[in-house]
């Protein structure tokens, strides 16, 4: 029979990985954003777990397919009934032609996204993992060697916004979605207010504020992405409003907001990217300098073009 | 010695389930993951001695925090502390099946509530979002059903067939 309480010895050693834990934690805060000793780790251990975990989705998926299918029995009882006869010969085959469907139209429609941003690349990922119900960032099985950047807008198959690539490793990369907390997006409205909208840590609100409003949002109402950065392209759906949203001193603030995106059913992630050779030009164009005959020209020494 | 390997081969494969079934996409019933390396990590606490024990919850917790991309050592430090609590709660009789799992109900619920006050504290924002309640309440829940799951596996795994026993 294993003793009770704890010995020297091991308090000892609580006392060491504690201690080591604390080491991690301020090593990892103060590398935050830098390719440190954290991140190195990190990689290595994504890029040794990447095959097992490709391997266990493999086994995994018709497992959560079957575990939706439960969830949904009652919308399926009257289809169920048409098809109990042959349910018994077809249920194996069932289970996984549905998955292998579900993931061919999600393909399909990403496919579809090309026509919608020509002057993006886009990477076509699938979701790894992600944390537990505190983290609400996920991995993705693409990263540097895809061409994979920090601040890359990550969209769903219907082309709205997910969130951003938060860290990059070799062939992974994290995306913290705009649900997460401390997230933000730059957003407009259809009547052309610009806001913001701030991730509140769960998966079916988000908050809107918008300071110089001039008109009240009704529900339905879209707020779409808007001069977010040079990596985000306007006009991505980004949340709905889902209660009427007053002015009160020209100012708008409600939690009354659901994001585009249904998080909960997410399989396929699109990565969109600056082609490099846009992002040299811009840096190699510099900035267009007025000449005086009121025309305009680029003025090439600026970010060392050449 | 074969417990001590049992052992880490079992966080490993705890780590890569919860990393797969239950993350994003996978089951995650309301909305909430349960979270089947702390569950491991204190079925086998109960059963390893005091070194393995510690070195189990640490391992897992350390992975879990590189696979999920999240605060290194957060979890680490959390799972330590729930396999040293399990530890110091451990009975000098044989527990039932369900008692295991109430067993495992509150040393879930001890590890839930350090986990976001630990990742509050190091600016992972858990306790001032409005799910945090919600996931303080229903992680042990789903925790202490997994555990008539668990308990077994764990008993054979580490102990070998024949000495199989509940908590």
């Amino acid at each position: 029979m294993l003793p009770y309480g704890g010995s020297r010895r091991g308090t000892l050693m609580l006392g060491v990985l504690v201690l080591f834990s604390f080491l991690l934690m301020t090593f990892d805060i103060r590398s935050s954003g830098e390719e440190g000793f954290t991140q190195t780790i990190r990689n290595g251990a994504q890029t040794i777990f990447n095959p097992f975990q490709q391997a266990a989705q493999a086994v995994i998926d018709p497992v959560v397919d079957a575990f939706d299918g439960l969830a949904n029995l009652a919308s399926l009882r009257d289809e169920n009934d048409r098809l109990r006869e042959e349910r018994e010969e077809l249920l194996s085959r069932m289970a996984e032609a549905e998955g292998a469907l579900v993931e061919n139209s999600q393909l399909r429609a990403l496919l579809a996204l090309r026509d919608q941003f020509p002057d993006f690349t886009l990477t076509t990922a699938s979701i790894l993992s992600s944390g537990d119900s505190f983290d609400l960032r996920f991995t993705i099985n693409r990263g540097s060697d895809d061409g994979v950047t920090v601040g890359s807008a990550v969209v769903d198959d219907a082309g709205a916004l997910i969130g951003f690539i938060a860290e990059v490793g070799e062939a992974s990369s994290t995306v913290e979605p705009i649900i997460a907390s401390g997230a933000v997006v730059n957003v407009v409205t259809e009547a052309g207010d610009p806001g913001i909208i701030s991730g509140q840590g769960t998966e079916d609100e988000v908050r809107l504020e918008i300071y110089d409003a001039t008109g009240a949002l009704g529900i339905d109402s879209v707020l779409r992405t808007f001069r977010h950065d040079d990596n985000t392209p306007n006009g991505l759906n980004v949340a709905l409003i889902t209660a009427p949203a007053e002015i009160n001193v020209s100012k708008i603030d409600t939690n009354s907001v659901v994001p585009f995106v249904d998080f909960t059913r997410l399989q396929f992630v699109t990565v969109l990217g600056v082609p490099a050779e846009l992002v040299d030009d811009l840096i190699d164009r510099g900035p267009d300098v007025t000449l005086p005959d009121g025309s305009t020209t680029t003025d090439s020494t600026e970010g060392g073009g050449s | 010695m074969r417990a001590r390997s049992a052992s880490l081969l079992l966080i490993l494969l705890a780590v890569l389930i919860q990393t797969t079934l239950f993350s994003v996409g996978g089951i995650r019933p309301l909305r909430v993951a349960p979270d089947l390396v702390m569950v491991v990590t204190i079925v086998a606490a109960r059963r390893l001695d005091e070194d393995a024990a510690l070195l189990v919850g640490f391992t897992g917790g350390v992975l879990a925090d590189l696979l999920a991309s999240s605060l290194l050592g957060w979890r680490a430090l959390t799972l330590t502390l729930v396999a040293y609590m399990a530890i110091r709660t451990r009975s000098r009789l044989d527990l039932s099946l369900a008692s295991g799992a109430v067993v495992v109900l509150v040393l879930s619920l001890a590890g839930v509530v350090l986990l976001a006050i630990v990742g509050t504290l190091f600016g992972q924002a858990t306790l001032t979002e409005p799910d945090a309640l919600r996931r303080i309440m229903l992680v042990p829940g789903y925790n202490f059903l997994l555990a008539f799951l668990v308990q077994p596996l764990v008993g054979r795994a580490l102990e070998g067939k024949s000495r199989s026993r509940a908590l």
